[in-house]
């Protein structure tokens, strides 16, 4: 007998093990879906010690994933053994086998024979779940290995008293070490839970002494928890404060239920999964098979014949499992009909979501009892026939249909090649080997110096929250995870952020917003994630998503002002230490911040300064420190408006378009520009000047968000440096509009990128409003300068001023006017030298009138006389026009109504006899490119020369001819047939003579018809001579008809450093992709640019008429000083919102005194210690998610316990003040230690004591 | 009398139930492999209550045909 059941067990194990290694494709590993490819569980492990792991997620939280630490047990020595694909392999069979084993011998323990527990073992093992289980699923494959061993521990102590001491040791230990890793699906806890307490019900039915079993069963428990409360506790209060991306109510998961029926419920396959192609695809051929299909109705159907021919003892252990599985069944079952409503109602209480969000524990429950009185039954049956044919024909009949069954997992067919998916798209293969770049950009990050974080990019863009990577894998993105040791912050990533499932609101807040300006301000986006303390950010390009879905590698170069460091497809920018984990700050703000979210308060302090904010409401009452600066938010619906003792006012706004109000002070009011734009008020925030504000200025496509960077008035100079950051993708003009208060006379001068603007003289006590006209934004950002020089007066200080009321607050600034560069009514006019006054013939048009720009060049200021025409009637209107600043029309006409106290209609306006001189707007290049960064293309003719004859277009296989056309253009038609593969390179060259090439001269080149889907067009240019223009800018389209266009301008200045070149023999190279049929055109040309410094005038003068695009022009007056002003923070996607109104920054950049890197701190994954210095006051700012179970102690001199208060509503800080030893530790990962000490010592009792 | 025998009857019936869910069970089989999966359904429906009619009232046969 024994010898039959070591055989039947030998026999099965051996057949388990030849079924993995069957699964087993070397240097791959099976990764698809939630499961992700772990290849390196060194660094998960890493990532996951402790309750609170810094690692965990970006801004850090409690999060059950720590308690998978046991399996390391079993996974990091596989996988060091191994490696990677076998070690994986190893153990899947481990948890396969344990399962097939607790089976077994729980089946035994209930008086069943060898064979019928092998198949009982088989069931259990083998059927149509657990498909879907072993191999894929790590957790529930612990599970299934699990839940056996516990059911026959359990069994075991109530038929067999005397083992009842051996089995609550192993049952603690289980507690202890094996049922934690489950903890990271909490469904998967609470269902072992209620599975115990069901096996143990059942136990309790047989056992002989049940009240002595009983108590046996309620001390045995009581000992478990005390074992489980290392992890149990710390897996509760994740749930603290957190929210659960997977959805919870019954309603929402109703699609999941729609194979559910009861049918598929008795066979137990009743996953939505089954009925996608793109996980299994074996799925249709086993439901269409009569019997692989009918063979899935196995276990029900044994037990049912069990109904009929068992009795006694196994009778009502075979009611018992029918009936557990019938509750079970009809669980699974969801929302599908019959009866729908009363799982609706049952899944509302309270936790059900813990039983039906994802049954499978209980299925597994099922499917263990079904087993059980399965192999009752079997026996039964074999009792009743006295034919020894007869009986090994039951039995095998049985394990034949058991394997039929489950034979796609045991062929290995569950894990499927590449497929194609139900969306039509086609899916990778189960099997994937991560590409040896993502090793070394691992490395790359891994080896760094610091502690810094990484972002990940693209953001998630799939609906669902797989992903897929052009290496073969289809499923959650965590692939990074796996091999980067750093903090990894993803974006949209669906369910899974970091290891676990819970999100937190506030981490949730600043990663949104992060996500948002990425799209409209990409340079506040980098201070915020310099603030939270990101210092890489990689770009996988590995990730397949929809063509233009998102910013392309090319294009987030351009966007991040960075050149990446490239591992293939991956590139990872390094844009500068981060702020750090932990930070000492002697200045800090406090605030009103009503219902700012942490993303707003994360923008505000990239808007303004990185200084921690603290809600002075969450100050103790008796604090006694001193803020940087105090500021008060104010409701979007009420005036923002500097209260008493109150430095700076501030609105934040959810989502755009923000609406609120400002409050104008009388200095302001005088200088706040009148819109003349066609929507009445509310009117657009860049109209409203207030100081030290960062606000959005949009016109047409155009965007720009002005951000001060610093801001010192020092001995009558004043000194103002901000950026301009150009969302657009063209080069823009926009006028720089500056009220300065009443004041000594000063000078104003004002540079952009390079460029010096005209200054502007101030005179004595006047108030003015300064107007930098056109100044070019470029692409991206751009930085700029104001300078207020005294040359009148000498250096006379504020105070002597004599104008009351001033202060830094009242300067203010905007951009407006802005309009695209290089408008055409204006360029086709542009001659290379002055042109006399009334030659100049401007077609001035309606498409003009925004973009139109009126100067005068002539020394002095000179009146102008502007009369427009309204409803047939002729109004005249004067206008000072300063020098060489300039005016803009709807100005102008605003002006005028203003004065005249008129409101109507503007439908057209005459220039009668001005002196005009048009700042006409420069020729630019940018009909080739859109990099017109003060580039001023110079006709060929009287530069360069481009050697007709010369352009080659070939390929490798062959060269074309071309063909010239009108423009510059060289044009070659590809024909795919003949000799040319599927997809080919194109090399077009050039042979550039000129005489007098300088180093500031670019060459723009843009190649069209190339590509295909591929995105691989690049340029490269190559130059005779040894000289190598260097890659200013590229970038890469997709043109409408599908292929590629790529642009690209180099630089001559590296080369300018050797030699002086003259001839320059170019070639760009593209790879077109041909059409299945036709022919495919290519389009090549190359331009010389030359980069001018400042704007090129051009005087004309004449009489002009202007008519202006609609009737619907109405000009407003000023609002009265001190009104409220309805304002709107832009009207589109919008980078605005957060306005800022009153005290200038207190000081860019880093204000942290110490913090991780500094000597006598110490930072590590849950605790940090610091040598606070004498006299320091301030905040200790902890940047992890703002939790009480942080806490800090400062000793020397005695013990203080500093107050805990939320910083930038997110981050822990502490006010300390004076010398000591800051210590800050979380409470939950010294009670994990506590805990583990507990369990220890709950077991050593139990082993002391299991015989007593 | 008449009462008591119908009852009996009735538990005498009821001790079909597991051979009634298979025969459904087997039939709802048939069904979805000749393509009807609604009847399919319908009847693994049908099969799904008869079972759970079979978990409740089965007895040990001495127990059902003691008279």
């Amino acid at each position: 007998m024994r010898h039959n059941a070591s055989l039947a067990v030998g026999l099965s194990l051996g057949v388990l093990l030849l079924v993995c290694i069957h699964w087993w494709h070397p240097g791959q590993v099976i990764a698809q879906g939630d499961n992700p490819p772990l290849i390196t569980p060194g660094i998960w492990f890493l990532k996951a010690l402790g309750a609170w792991s810094v690692y965990n997620t970006y801004f850090g939280q409690v999060d059950g994933s720590f308690t998978f630490f046991p399996f390391m047990l079993l996974w990091w020595p596989a996988d060091q053994i191994l490696g990677a694909s076998l070690g994986q392999i190893a153990t899947h069979f481990v948890l396969i086998a344990a399962a097939w084993t607790g089976a077994y011998f729980l089946v035994r323990i209930f008086g069943a024979t060898a064979a019928a527990a092998a198949i009982g073992a088989w069931l259990y093992t083998i059927n149509p779940f657990t498909q879907l289980v072993f191999g894929n699923v790590l957790t529930l494959a612990v599970f299934f290995a699990l839940l056996p061993w516990m059911a026959t521990l359990l069994a075991g102590a109530a038929l067999f008293p005397a083992r009842r001491g051996t089995a609550r040791l192993w049952l603690t230990i289980f507690a202890f070490a094996a049922i934690p890793i489950l903890g990271v699906t909490p469904s998967l806890v609470f269902q072992i839970t209620a599975g115990a307490v069901m096996l143990a019900g059942l136990c309790w039915l047989l056992a002989a002494d049940r009240r002595i079993f009983l108590r046996w069963a309620l001390y045995t428990g009581g000992a478990m928890i005390l074992a489980a409360l290392w992890w149990a506790i710390p897996d509760v209060l994740s749930f603290v404060g957190a929210t659960i991306p997977h959805p919870t109510a019954l309603s929402d998961l109703t699609w999941t239920y729609a194979r559910a029926s009861l049918l598929n419920d008795l066979r137990f396959l009743y996953t939505w999964l089954w009925a996608l192609p793109e996980y299994y695809p074996v799925a249709p051929a086993y439901d269409a098979n009569l019997i692989s299909y009918a063979a899935g109705f196995l276990a029900i159907a044994i037990a049912t014949v069990g109904l009929i021919v068992l009795n006694g003892r196994s009778l009502l252990i075979c009611r018992f499992a029918l009936g557990v599985a019938l509750v079970v069944v009809f669980i699974t079952k969801g929302t599908h009909p019959p009866l729908a409503f009363v799982n609706t109602a049952l899944a509302a209480i309270p936790g059900a979501f813990l039983a039906y969000a994802d049954p499978a524990g209980g299925v597994a429950l099922a499917l263990l009892l079904l087993s059980i009185a399965a192999a009752l039954t079997i026996d039964a049956a074999v009792r009743m026939t006295t034919s020894l044919a007869w009986r090994y024909a039951l039995q095998a009949a049985t394990l034949a249909l058991i394997v039929v069954s489950g034979w796609p997992l045991i062929s290995g067919a569950v894990f499927h090649g590449p497929v194609v998916a139900s969306n039509g798209a086609l899916t990778p293969s189960v099997y994937v080997s991560v590409p040896t770049y993502w090793s070394q950009a691992a490395d790359y990050l891994n080896s760094a110096r610091g502690d810094d974080g990484v972002l990940m990019l693209p953001p998630h863009l799939s609906p669902g929250y797989d992903v897929e990577y052009g290496f073969g894998y289809y499923g959650v993105d965590a692939v990074a995870t796996n091999l980067i040791r750093r903090r990894l912050l993803y974006l949209d990533a669906g369910l899974i952020e970091g290891l676990g499932y819970l999100k937190h609101t506030e981490s949730q807040s600043v990663s949104d917003r992060i996500r948002t300006l990425l799209d409209t301000d990409p340079a506040l986006a980098q201070a915020i994630m310099h603030d939270i303390g990101i210092r890489y950010v990689l770009y996988r390009g590995d990730i397949v998503h929809q063509q233009n879905a998102w910013y392309s590698q090319a294009e987030m170069s351009v966007l991040l002002h960075r050149t990446p460091k490239q591992f293939g497809p991956l590139a990872i920018y390094d844009l500068g230490t981060g702020e750090d984990l932990f930070g000492l700050h002697a200045r800090w703000i406090a605030g009103s911040y009503g219902g700012a979210s942490a993303g707003d308060l994360a923008e505000l302090a990239a808007v303004e300064e990185p200084l921690p904010r603290v809600n002075a409401g969450d100050l103790p009452s008796d604090f006694s420190g001193h803020p940087a600066l105090v500021e008060q938010s104010g409701d979007a619906q009420h005036a923002l408006a500097l209260g008493k003792g109150v430095d700076r006012a501030i609105s934040f706004g959810s989502s755009p378009p923000v609406a609120g109000s400002v409050v104008i002070s009388a200095a302001s009011a005088r200088e706040l520009r009148v819109s003349a734009g066609a929507a009445p008020l509310p009117m657009i925030v860049t109209d409203v000047p207030t100081s030290s504000l960062r606000h959005g200025s949009r016109s047409g496509a155009a965007l720009l968000a002005a951000h001060v960077l610093s801001f010192s008035q020092n001995r009558g100079s004043l000194s103002v440096a901000g950026s301009l950051q150009n969302i657009g993708v063209r080069a823009v003009w926009a006028d720089f509009i500056v009220t300065v208060p009443a004041r000594p006379a000063r000078r104003y001068s004002l540079a952009a990128e390079g460029s010096l603007y005209r200054p502007v003289e101030q005179t004595n006590g006047q108030a003015l409003t300064l107007r930098f006209a056109s100044v070019l934004v470029a692409p991206g950002q751009v930085s700029f300068e104001l300078a207020g020089e005294p040359s009148k007066g000498g250096d006379v200080s504020d105070s002597q001023a004599g104008t009351a009321g001033f202060s830094s607050k009242l300067y203010s600034f905007y951009f407006t006017n802005v309009r695209a560069a290089g408008a055409p009514a204006i360029v086709g006019s542009v001659g290379d030298t002055f042109v006399d006054a009334g030659t100049l013939p401007l077609q001035y048009d309606a498409s003009d009138y925004p973009n139109m720009e009126v100067t005068t060049g002539h020394g002095s200021q000179v009146t102008a006389v502007v009369d427009f025409t309204s409803s047939g009637k002729t109004y005249s209107c004067p206008v000072l026009l300063q020098v060489d600043q300039g005016i803009d029309m709807d100005y102008a006409i605003a002006e005028c109504i203003r004065q005249n106290s008129l409101t109507l209609p503007v439908r057209s306006i005459k220039l009668v006899d001005v002196h005009i001189v048009a700042a006409v707007d420069q020729p630019v290049l940018s009909d080739l490119t859109s990099y017109g960064r003060l580039l001023v293309s110079v006709r060929p003719s009287a530069f360069t020369e481009i050697t007709t004859g010369s352009p080659v277009l070939s390929s490798t296989a062959r060269v074309y001819p071309l063909r010239e056309l009108a423009g510059g253009f060289t044009v070659a038609e590809i024909d795919p047939t003949g000799a040319v593969r599927h997809r080919a390179p194109v090399t077009i060259r050039w042979r550039l003579d000129h005489q007098a090439l300088q180093a500031t001269d670019v060459i723009a080149v843009r190649v069209d018809g190339c590509g295909g889907t591929q995105n691989t067009s690049s340029i490269s240019l190559t130059a005779a001579g040894g000289i190598k223009p260097q890659v200013y800018r590229q970038q890469l389209f997709a043109t409408p008809d599908g292929a590629e266009a790529v642009e690209a301008a180099f630089s001559l200045e590296q080369a300018f450093g050797r030699q002086e070149p003259r001839l320059l023999d170019l070639s760009a190279k593209c790879f077109v992709e041909f059409p299945t049929a036709g022919a495919r055109e290519v389009r090549a040309r190359l331009q010389l640019l030359r980069r001018w410094r400042a704007p090129v005038p051009v005087h004309a003068s004449g009489i002009r008429t202007l008519t202006l695009p609609t009737a619907g022009v109405v000009a407003r007056a000023l609002p009265n000083a001190g009104v409220p002003l309805p304002v709107q923070f832009g009207d589109l996607p919008s980078t605005a919102s957060v306005a800022v109104l009153g005290g200038p920054p207190v000081r860019a950049g880093s204000n942290a005194q110490m913090d991780c890197r500094s000597p006598g701190v110490r930072c590590s994954t849950g605790m940090v210690t610091a040598a606070v210095p004498a006299g320091f006051k301030g905040l200790a700012v902890f940047s992890q998610l703002y939790s009480p179970t942080w806490f800090a102690i400062k000793l020397g001199p005695g013990l203080s316990l500093p107050a805990h208060v939320r910083a930038d509503g997110w981050r822990n800080a502490w006010y300390v003040s004076g010398a000591g030893e800051l210590i800050i530790v979380n409470l939950l990962n010294l009670l994990v230690m506590a805990g583990v000490l507990l369990g220890l010592g709950v077991i050593a009792w139990q082993l002391k004591n299991r015989n007593a | 009398m008449r009462f008591r025998a119908a009852v009996r009857t009735a538990r005498r019936a009821l001790q079909f139930a597991p051979h009634l869910a298979l025969l459904l069970l087997l039939l709802a089989i048939a069904f979805h492999t000749f393509g009807w999966s609604a009847l399919a359904d319908t009847f693994g429906d049908v099969t799904f209550f008869v079972l759970v009619i079979a978990v409740i009232f089965r007895r040990e046969p001495a127990t059902v045909e003691s008279p």
